[in-house]
């Protein structure tokens, strides 16, 4: 997306409902720091059963931020979740925001707080 | 453990963020950044003593022939065909770790740096001392590249330690 100068268009930082919930804000922050992950190695990493991996997984491809890969590793049949360029341009807008919230509260916090008593 | 998909709950916002959910949040998103780059570093328990075997095998082969054309022609082809095992390996370990990150040799070796230049110096040091002892060529670079292959092995092995070590801590 370019703006009318032909630049890029700044991003904003913007609470995503996709990946609101902790277990997809979970997955996707793992899934970030990594090229491809195999689904067993993020079950195990997010602490969540297979089942809710699996459907977090579909939730998060449906929208367009994950992708889903199925190999075999061996006769094994293996299933490795990646981040798209679409969900990490989600996440970094999600916790940007999420970030501003944290600041804007600090400073209230040391804004509000009373000086020493005379 | 982060709120189940289908639960209600929302976790630490689940309607409106507040300023604490927000911190602990990112605070859980950092925590999972650091468990798949810790993940991605395991390496198989394989891992060791095949990088051992690729370093001895060639210079062991180089010992038996005592220096001769085809043995020592045999030792270079097999380390050259060494390098590229090792590239597999990793590789290899990395798929097997179930994370895979890329990451450039320069970043690999700064990052590996704490394991690789104990590993380096004892190598020296054995070739040094092999040197002072008068040992031939062939003998010098067995013990030189046997203690280099003992001690990446040893390196994995406590390189794991530690890494299965933080992820208990961060659990």
């Amino acid at each position: 997306m370019t703006g009318d100068a032909g630049t890029p268009e700044p991003r904003e930082p913007a609470l995503d409902e996709t990946i609101h919930h902790p277990t997809r804000l979970a997955v996707a922050a793992f899934l970030s720091a990594c090229d491809e992950a195999e689904f067993a190695a993020v079950r195990d990493c997010c602490q969540v059963s297979d089942s809710v991996l699996s459907k977090t997984a579909s939730a998060l491809e449906a929208a367009g931020y994950v992708g889903i890969r199925k190999g075999y590793v061996g006769k094994r049949p293996r299933t490795w979740l990646s981040l798209t360029p679409a969900g990490h341009d989600a996440l970094t807008r999600h916790l940007a925001a999420l970030q501003d919230i944290a600041a804007a509260a600090q400073d209230a916090g040391a804004r509000v707080r009373p000086g020493p008593v005379p | 453990m982060p709120a189940q998909e289908n639960t209600p709950d929302g976790g630490p916002y689940a309607t409106a963020p507040s300023a604490h959910g927000a911190a602990s949040t990112l605070q859980g998103v950092d925590i999972a950044r650091t468990r798949a780059a810790l993940r991605a570093r395991i390496t198989p328990a394989w891992f060791g003593p095949a990088a051992a075997a690729v370093l001895i095998v060639p210079r062991a082969v180089d010992f038996w022939g005592n220096g001769r054309g085809f043995a020592t022609l045999l030792s270079l082809l097999l380390s050259l065909a060494g390098l590229v095992v090792i590239r597999i390996l990793i590789r290899a370990g990395q798929r097997s770790s179930g994370v895979m990150v890329t990451e450039s040799w320069a970043a690999r070796v700064k990052r590996n740096r704490a394991t690789s230049l104990p590993v380096f110096a004892a190598m020296g040091l054995t070739w040094l001392v092999c040197w002072q002892l008068g040992a031939d060529g062939p003998t010098t670079r067995l013990a030189a590249f046997t203690v280099g292959g003992l001690g990446v092995w040893a390196a994995s092995l406590w390189r794991n330690a530690a890494i299965r070590q933080q992820l208990e801590d961060l659990a």
